[in-house]
């Protein structure tokens, strides 16, 4: 089982919690010297504020496009693909995660077969899902739920595999029928991978939902950035950068928090 | 933030070499390419100017390398002018509104050559749509690639029947996922060049309106525009790419080659049938198609295309479109070549 080990070790690493108030300062440090960085690069006069636009015209472009509504039109139409999405992935995801760990069967079956399509880009089944599912809701709700389903089904698959054998002994002890089992051992114990799993499935359904918009949409954040750039208004892309990325820190800060919430619980 | 830093450096030192006076080692010209037999196969003139060899040699012969930059027609103009607004390119054959976008995003262009008289844009419905005019395709699904020359007459159209563009809904694919998308019925209708009637002879759609309808003007532009400040700079080496362009147009505009130029223009795009009735279509005598003359109606053309896209707020500052012209390389091309009187000066308005 040297693919779980592995696993484990990706969702270790990336579940490992990082806090923000205990480096209130530092953490400010990167992005005021990126920002001073880019006005420096803006002063040189090099390239025209067009083509080079300074921090002060992102945030004007971000005025405007919120006093015109149009903003709320496209992150509130990218989120709600994600939400349809995700929900859809990722309990699908966790129905299949379990269903491979609870049963040796449906491991030796599907578990290739998933761990070989775990390792092919989201984007990568876009032409194909644009052919079956055309370039409407659909199409932007299946990308979401593909890339929150596999995280999702190897968090659960590995939050299952890792309770200690013995609880299992001790339930068939008890004679705890299967859905007591889920409840009272399963559930509790699987939390915390859950959780993780949940939250990396959220980011990743972000990062490939405005990557998918890029490619083929008629609105979201995704199709707001392209759109900037085929009419070479890059103060619109770096807005759609900036905001795309607040966005995905604010869906990744959001889940730890019911992370570290649900883990503190856990151990009460 | 390293990597946003060496970019910045990249981006300035790279912008030193290609200003700098007497310090120029490459000319770059991008260009609209097609993938055919394993290359990538520059059509039009620029594949005149390659296949003449004369540009080369020319610029060999002052210590320049000449580099024709390949871009895929699915991404276009955008892509040129990145390259422009980097100055990763000096030269670029490419459509008016692209260009005229560039410019009022604030990278100066100057059209030092027209290579063409201008292409039809079509509007074609899926097969089975019983659609026939613009107005039946009311709140349905319209391929319109955003930023790309053909969005200007079919704004122009819309606005012509008293509609708006929000009256369909409009979905931003390239040309070259057009297809898929009228074939599986995630688009209705679509916006395209040639390749509307390259559609329609496979039986994917069928046109409804072209701008043959329409008054002359509204037909697409291309031209060679260069980048102001390589212009301004270096205008001994801006006079050889320009009549490189004018001896390649010469030699297109020779009936005798004919059937060469259809070929070639063919190349990997299209079958040659379609690029024959697209030119047959536009009623442009063979002689004039590749005129690079600055007609009267190539001023108006520019003056339309920039009080237009403006006013639909297509593009956000004004472009001075008398500024954007600048004929003397092409006139004094036409005078070393002995080409004055060839081409008649306002063809454009014999249609």
């Amino acid at each position: 089982m040297a693919t779980r080990a592995f696993d484990y070790q990706i969702l270790a690493q990336t579940g490992r919690t990082f806090r923000l108030e205990r480096l209130p300062l530092s953490s400010f440090v990167a992005p005021l010297a990126l920002l001073a960085l880019w006005q420096l690069a803006c002063l040189t006069g090099l390239f025209p504020p067009q083509v080079l636009v300074p921090p002060s015209g992102v945030a004007k472009a971000l005025a405007d496009m919120t006093a015109s509504g149009e903003l709320q039109r496209h992150v509130g139409d990218s989120l709600q693909r994600l939400l349809i999405g995700f929900v859809i992935g990722a309990l699908a995801g966790m129905a299949f995660g379990a269903t491979i760990a609870l049963s040796q069967l449906a491991e030796a079956a599907f578990s290739p077969t998933f761990l070989t399509l775990w390792q092919v880009p989201v984007i990568a089944f876009v032409p194909m899902m644009v052919m079956f599912l055309g370039i409407d809701e659909p199409f932007k709700v299946a990308v979401v739920a593909i890339a929150s389903f596999f995280p999702m089904a190897l968090a659960t698959f590995d939050g299952i595999r890792g309770v200690p054998r013995n609880w299992f002994e001790v339930a068939k002890i008890y004679r705890l029928r299967l859905f007591q089992l889920i409840r009272r051992i399963l559930l509790p114990a699987t939390v915390p991978a859950i959780l993780t799993g949940l939250r990396i499935s959220l980011t990743r359904a972000w990062v490939v939902l405005v990557a998918a918009e890029l490619l083929a949409a008629d609105s979201g954040i995704g199709q707001m950035m392209e759109m900037g750039r085929q009419l070479f208004q890059i103060d619109v892309v770096l807005a759609g950068v900036i905001v795309s990325g607040l966005i995905g820190f604010l869906l990744d800060r959001g889940a730890r928090w019911i992370e570290s919430r649900a883990s503190r619980w856990r151990t009460a | 933030m390293a990597l946003l830093a060496s970019t910045l450096i990249a981006g300035c030192s790279g912008s030193g070499n290609a200003d700098g006076a007497g310090a120029v080692k490459t000319v770059t010209i991008a260009s609209i390419a097609f993938p055919y037999q394993g290359k990538q196969v520059f059509n039009g003139l620029n594949g005149v100017v390659i296949e003449q060899g004369w540009l080369k040699e020319q610029l060999a012969k002052k210590g320049v390398d000449l580099v024709f930059s390949p871009v895929s027609t699915a991404v276009g103009g955008p892509l040129i002018n990145e390259g422009f607004s980097g100055k990763r390119i000096d030269f670029a054959a490419y459509g008016d509104f692209p260009a005229a976008i560039a410019v009022a995003g604030g990278v100066p262009l100057k059209i030092v050559a027209p290579v063409g008289q201008g292409q039809d844009v079509y509007l074609v419905v899926r097969k089975g749509l019983p659609a026939n005019s613009l107005a039946d395709l009311k709140g349905k699904r319209i391929a319109l690639h955003r930023g790309r020359p053909w969005e200007l007459p079919f704004s122009k159209l819309v606005d012509s029947k008293g509609l708006k563009l929000d009256d369909f809904r409009i979905v931003n694919i390239n040309p070259a996922a057009t297809p898929a998308a009228l074939e599986s019925g995630s688009v209705d209708a679509a916006v395209l060049m040639s390749d509307g009637l390259l559609f329609e002879q496979k039986g994917i759609a069928r046109v409804i309106w072209s701008t043959r309808q329409a008054p002359a003007d509204w037909r697409m532009r291309a031209e060679l525009f260069g980048r102001k400040d390589f212009v301004d700079v270096h205008p001994d080496l801006t006079q050889i790419v320009v009549e490189a362009f004018v001896r390649a147009a010469a030699w297109s505009s020779d009936e005798a080659n004919k059937a060469q130029v259809i070929r070639d223009t063919a190349r990997g795009a299209m079958p040659e049938e379609i690029v024959a009735k697209d030119y047959a279509n536009s009623d442009i005598p063979w002689r004039e198609r590749f005129s690079p003359i600055f007609s009267p109606a190539l001023r108006t053309h520019y003056h339309s295309v920039a009080d237009y896209a403006l006013e639909r707020g297509l593009i956000r500052n004004k472009v001075d479109a008398d500024a954007l012209l600048d004929d003397r390389f092409v006139k004094q091309a036409l005078k070393d070549l002995k080409l004055e009187g060839f081409w008649s000066q306002s063809a454009q308005e014999q249609r």
